[in-house]
């Protein structure tokens, strides 16, 4: 293949060390184009002679999903990392979608502003790949997920064309709300590359709780409690023994809960959420500076080759963390999870001897959990490549899956986007 | 219901499409005699369009066979919750058939501890509030028009309410939806589990106006209701101040519950009706509401007092008690209702901008009335910049429907002008989906043109609505100097 014909292939290297494979397959090349339409220009192109391209924000986040199909080349969006418009009066920012998640946020707290999206590593992520792979962190409690806070989008299509979809404003609901899409769509249908958001203040002050309890029993007695409570934290994180243990809270269950807002409101929570702690048989404890961080950062964990995330509903949050903890107890787990969300993580270490047993025990979880409610998932997030070979990464897709395949093969009919990465192996 | 009081008797044998609609439905469930049609053939939006049939049916199951007659026989067909639709999205296209969702009317479950509920999409949005409020919950979508439209009318528009300002609209608190897809499959999507893996089907159903499919179940969220609320209404002597001081609020970083505008006209209709305590000789006034534990709304409330002020108020009173706090929103809610004294029609245009652009664009619609002979009415979501100008006018007047539609589309073009959006709650339906390249391209619809022959390859689900009608596009496409060629 001719590849250097077209200006933009220019900045193509081929075997560029940089460009880092996936699940062991090594793309041919690597391309960082300079704007939207170099990234339109590429696609098509690619879409044109059959090879398929991996998007790559900051990398954090591409070892989730199936093992790909196939992989030419690794688009990369770093190039695009402007501001494009930001109005703080008017609480929304534009921005490219190759920007760090770190920078905007930098950008926006010199105004006092944030974006409540919270996930870990967000020095190395891009807003794109965070949108794309609808990575979240603990304040999705209080302010929900990217879906809740992309106001629009400009995406790269795989005809070369680039469209918008929603708005700059706040409320908008002309036309279909295509955003959704890609929120979560891992670049599968097109690339991201310039997203709207709506912003929130900075709370005025904020502090972090960590209440400690002896027995499941009365974790989830608190958990439930506090869900239900009008005393608002703007997020409720459970951990278990060993996930408190990393956190530096001593192995025990712990809560911890995250407060923020008007000083006065927070006074109030520091006083009344320990007692209702105290009401179910736990007890607040010191915590030590730079607790938030690493709850917040539990993910990241480089020694664990295995993440999964159950999504269950939000009365099932302890269960499910016992479970996992008791069924990945060969695999030395961790686990801890979003409670006011219903979201539980655990991470673990898998050895190749062990595949076929823990593939095996991972189905059965699965099976497990969509017993205690239809919707319910086990998604592995990262996971060794001999596992990906006995498990589908995503589960059942449920219902749905017809239509998103319609949806792929009308938005992506070359398949050119991560191949066989995304559920039911679009 | 109608369907019950009316004899059913035989239809005409010509009328296959009745006919087999007879056999999958009871006969007193499938309304064909052209009286009884003539109640389906309008919603709250202009234009009127005469069903050839509408049916009623209770379950998933039902409205799978009514799709698969309509798909046998190549007959569009429409879903309609409680018709209050605003953008012609629930009238049926000619010759379709009407899926009334009223009668799946039931609250299936209530789960507090999980914060959801699963409803039917025949409920009525304050139905579903009154039901979750024991529980100490609230279902925070709340149309003005809460009484009587339907959560699945709701679903459908993406609708929102003035408490959706802090909280976020339909789209934040729908979980999950079951669905009857164009090809008659039942289908779940979402559900009471968090992050279901694949593409966000739910976020691209809500607001699709039944174009892809016909709701037939819906998993709500719901919010604890907060400890403490505090209502507040700011009087000014100018809408410019008004404006400004909502500008104020949110570069402050103040994101009220909710922050709802009316001016002089709604003021006086609404004191001329059901008096909310309103002074009638104000030009604006602004309902700010607030809420969250009682230690932090008096602050947040100050802070909003203090930007009225600084703005230019001339009063701003506190509700003392829950009694006139109800009595001013119900002022808001019904302020609607009471226009209809002051003008025979109003039609009521739903634009957003950015709450900074406010005042100018404000100005601006006055001057479009003016141009155009109309008064104008405001009452509207001004925090989140979603404007609801109501143009008064005659329908017995020759000629006025196409001046006011007009002066309609010229509102729609300042808002689109200004960075903002042809609707921020009530839809695009028939009405406005040849102004759709006021803000998106020929790409950008066509991308939204394969995601609907996606799912719906025939076409024949709720057909005419949301996209523009070719000719007509081509016209704004070339006024707009953009490539022709739609
Ligand atoms: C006085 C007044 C005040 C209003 N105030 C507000 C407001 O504050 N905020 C706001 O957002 N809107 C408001 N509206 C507009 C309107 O009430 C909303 O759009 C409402 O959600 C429509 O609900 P409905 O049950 O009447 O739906 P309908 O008008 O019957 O249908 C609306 C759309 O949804 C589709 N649909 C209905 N049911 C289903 C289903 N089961 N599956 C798939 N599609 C379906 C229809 O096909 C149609 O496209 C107001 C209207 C009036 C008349």
């Amino acid at each position: 293949m001719s590849s250097l014909e077209l200006p933009i292939w220019d900045a193509i290297a081929p075997g560029d060390p940089a460009a880092v494979g996936v699940d062991g397959v090594v793309p041919r090349y690597h391309a960082r184009p300079a704007s939207p339409e170099g990234v339109a220009t590429l696609l098509r192109a690619c879409a044109e002679r059959g090879l398929a391209v991996l998007p790559r924000g900051g990398g954090t986040r591409l070892g989730i999903g199936n093992p790909l199909r196939s992989l030419d080349l690794v688009l990369d969006t770093g190039a695009l990392d402007a501001v494009v418009e930001y109005e703080s009066a008017d609480l929304t920012i534009t921005v490219q979608a190759g920007m760090p998640l770190a920078r905007l946020q930098a950008v926006l707290a010199e105004q006092g502003q944030m974006l409540p999206l919270d996930p870990p590593a967000e020095t190395a992520s891009t807003v794109g790949g965070v949108v794309a792979a609808n990575a979240s962190g603990p304040l999705r409690y209080a302010f929900g997920t990217a879906r809740d806070l992309v106001l629009g989008t400009r995406v790269a299509n795989t005809d070369g064309t680039i469209t918008r979809a929603g708005g700059k404003v706040v409320k908008n609901v002309a036309g279909y709300d295509l955003n959704k899409l890609h929120v979560g769509g891992l670049g599968c249908l097109g690339v991201l590359t310039e997203l709207s958001f709506k912003l929130q203040p900075l709370p005025a002050s904020t502090r972090t709780l960590a209440l400690r309890f002896d027995t499941v029993a009365a974790q989830a007695a608190f958990l439930a409690a506090v869900v239900r409570s009008n005393l608002g934290p703007l997020a409720i994180e459970a951990l278990g023994p060993t996930a408190s243990g990393a956190a530096g809270l001593g192995e025990r269950r712990h809560v911890v809960l995250r407060l923020g807002g008007y000083p006065h409101a927070v006074e109030r929570q520091a006083s009344d959420l320990p007692k209702l702690a105290t009401n179910h048989g736990g007890h607040l404890v010191e915590n030590a500076d730079g607790l938030w961080d690493r709850v917040r950062n539990l993910q990241v964990q480089p020694a664990a080759n295995l993440l999964v995330k159950a999504g269950v509903p939000i009365s099932a949050t302890s269960a499910t963390m016992e479970q996992l903890q008791e069924r990945l107890a060969d695999f030395a787990p961790r686990v801890w999870g979003h409670a006011g969300n219903g979201v539980v993580y655990a991470s673990a270490s898998a050895d190749d001897e062990r595949t076929e047993t823990l593939a095996e025990l991972l189905a059965q979880l699965r099976q497990e959990l969509r017993g205690v409610d239809t919707s319910a998932s086990l998604v592995l997030l990262k996971a060794p490549l001999a596992l990906k070979r006995h498990i589908d990464v995503w589960g059942d897709a449920g219902d749905g899956l017809p239509l998103m395949r319609s949806v792929k093969a009308a938005l992506d009919p070359t398949s050119t986007l991560n191949p066989g990465r995304f559920v039911g192996g679009i | 219901m109608i369907a019950e009081a009316v004899a059913p008797v035989a239809p005409p044998a010509a009328d296959a499409l009745v006919h087999a609609l007879c056999a999958v439905l009871p006969a007193e469930r499938v309304l064909w005699r052209p009286y009884d049609l003539m109640l389906y053939e309008y919603d709250g939006s202009i234009e009127r369009h005469r069903p050839a049939a509408v049916v009623f049916p209770l379950s998933a199951r039902e409205v799978s066979e009514i799709l698969q007659v309509c798909n046998r026989l190549g007959v569009p067909y429409t879903a309609r919750g409680a018709g209050t639709g605003l953008s012609g999205g629930a009238l049926p296209s000619p010759g379709g058939v009407l899926v009334s969702l009223a009668r799946m009317n039931r609250i299936l479950e209530i789960n507090p501890e999980n914060r959801c509920a699963l409803v039917e999409p025949g409920v009525v949005n304050l139905r579903l509030g009154q039901a979750v409020q024991p529980y100490g919950l609230s279902y925070v979508p709340d149309p003005s028009s809460q009484k009587a439209c339907t959560i699945g009318g709701n679903v459908g528009e993406n609708s929102g309410g003035p408490h959706t300002l802090r909280y976020g609209v339909t789209t934040n608190h729908t979980l999950g939806l079951e669905v009857v897809l164009p090809d008659g499959a039942i289908v779940q999507v979402g559900g009471a589990s968090a992050d279901c893996p694949g593409l966000d089907l739910v976020g691209l159903f809500v607001g699709s106006e039944g174009t892809l499919g016909i709701v037939t179940r819906i998993w709500v969220r719901l919010i604890p209701i907060a400890e403490s609320v505090k209502t507040l209404l700011a009087v000014f002597p100018t809408i410019d101040a008004a404006c400004e001081a909502v500008a104020g609020c949110i570069a402050r970083r103040i994101v009220p519950a909710a922050l709802e505008m009316m001016d002089n006209m709604v003021i006086r209709a609404v004191e001329s009706v059901n008096p909310a305590g309103y002074p009638v000789d104000a030009a604006a006034v602004l309902l700010a509401e607030v809420d969250g534990l009682r230690d932090e709304v008096d602050a947040m409330a100050g802070e909003v007092e203090a930007v009225c002020w600084a703005h230019g108020a001339s009063d701003v009173r506190m509700a003392r008690n829950d009694l006139e706090r109800a009595r001013l929103w119900a002022g808001r809610k019904g302020a609607f209702g009471a226009l209809g004294r002051i003008t025979p029609d109003y039609y009521t245009v739903d634009g957003v901008v950015p709450r900074t652009r406010l005042p100018e664009v404000l100005r601006a619609i006055a001057a479009i009335g003016d141009d155009a002979g109309f008064r104008i009415a405001n009452v509207f979501h001004a925090g989140d910049g979603n404007l609801h100008p109501l143009i008064l006018w005659d329908a017995d007047v020759p000629g006025a429907e196409e001046r006011v539609v007009a002066a309609g589309a010229e509102i729609m073009r300042v808002c689109a002008e200004a960075g903002g959006s042809l609707s921020g709650e009530h839809g695009i339906g028939l009405e406005k989906r040849d102004l759709m390249p006021l803000i998106f391209g020929e790409a950008d619809m066509g991308v939204m043109h394969r995601v609907k022959d996606a799912i719906d390859p025939r076409g024949q689900c709720n057909p005419g609505k949301v996209f523009p009608t070719a000719g007509r596009c081509l016209e704004i496409f070339a006024r707009r100097g953009m490539a022709v060629g739609w």
